[in-house]
């Protein structure tokens, strides 16, 4: 009993799933009624049932056999009319289109127009395009002057800035003459502690007289 | 179409396969199956569209060939004579046992 019961149970939830899973996805507002989906497959209960034959009399039969065939025939020679009818329209209505609004005409002359712009807009173009390009190698022309203008003024400064180390080299201090540098160094002692007053004079020590010079 | 007991129908051109819910195609009639207060079960049908489509080799379902064959665009179609024959014989039969 359980058991049937248990089955019961699962049965209603695969069919719950299948709700889910058949709902209509293209049209969410609508609401379908649920049905027992194909697979999964005869109930229990009507597994063996045989569904009866129709029993159709022998006249009957042959009279439907004629009905369907006559009607068969009839549609058939409709249908084929209907597809000429409509090859025949639409030969009349592609071939009148063609005819009363003459676009080919109007096509060709809206070309010519078309062309005949563009050969003025590229006169015009041409023009432009030489005074852009006599502008543009002026531009460069004069850009090259000044770089060389710079360039040699550049080369002027540098030259004075040698010629004047060159002056101040004969001070430098060297390998020859660093013993008399150092002898000279020692010899004039210098004494930064002194007081200053607000003519420039200097007061070492503690006199009160004034000096111009610091050492 | 319609709703729970008052079924309505629109008579369309959809892809043979799709499912009853899906978008059509185009729709070129309608049908109310319930007689009005006259007695009228109302069919509307675009011919124009219908001769188009079936020049293009759509197929027609029993029910609406049923239907264009009534309104007398198309041959009558032989389940209109079958139904009619067999509600003729029911009707015999039952007025046999009635008397």
């Amino acid at each position: 009993m359980s058991l049937m019961r248990q089955g019961l149970v699962i049965e209603k939830l695969v069919a719950g799933l299948h709700r889910q899973r058949f709902a209509p996805a293209a049209a969410p507002n609508l609401v379908v009624r649920w049905r027992k989906p194909i697979s999964l497959g005869t109930a229990p209960s009507k597994l063996f049932r045989v569904p009866q034959r129709p029993q159709i009399p022998e006249d009957e039969l042959k009279e439907i056999r004629r009905l369907f065939k006559n009607y068969n025939t009839q549609m058939k020679s409709i249908r084929a009319w209907f597809a000429e009818e409509l090859k025949r329209q639409e030969a009349v209505t592609a071939a009148a289109v063609a005819g009363a609004t003459g676009e080919e005409a109007e096509f060709q002359r809206c070309l010519q127009i078309n062309e005949e712009w563009n050969k003025k807009v590229a006169a015009e173009r041409q023009v432009r395009l030489a005074a852009e390009k006599a502008k543009l190698t002026d531009k460069i022309l004069t850009d090259l002057e000044q770089d060389e203008l710079q360039k040699s003024k550049r080369m002027a400064e540098i030259q004075q800035m040698v010629e004047r180390e060159k002056d101040l080299s004969s001070h430098y201090i060297t390998e020859e003459n660093i013993d008399q540098a150092i002898e000279e160094a020692l010899g004039q002692e210098v004494n930064y502690n002194f007081a200053i007053d607000r003519e420039g004079n200097y007061y070492h020590g503690f006199s009160m007289t004034p000096t111009t010079s610091h050492s | 179409m319609g709703c729970a007991n008052r079924p309505f129908f629109h008579i369309v051109v959809a892809e043979q396969r799709t499912d009853q819910h899906m978008p059509v195609i185009e729709q070129v009639g309608s049908y109310d199956p319930l007689p009005n207060e006259r007695n009228q079960k109302l069919v509307a049908f675009n011919f124009e569209r219908i001769q188009h489509w079936l020049a293009r080799g759509v197929n027609l379902t029993d029910p609406v060939a049923e239907l264009l064959g009534l309104s007398g665009y198309l041959p009558i179609h032989p389940r209109t004579y079958m139904t009619a024959w067999r509600n003729r014989i029911k009707a015999n039969e039952e007025s046999k046992v009635k008397n």
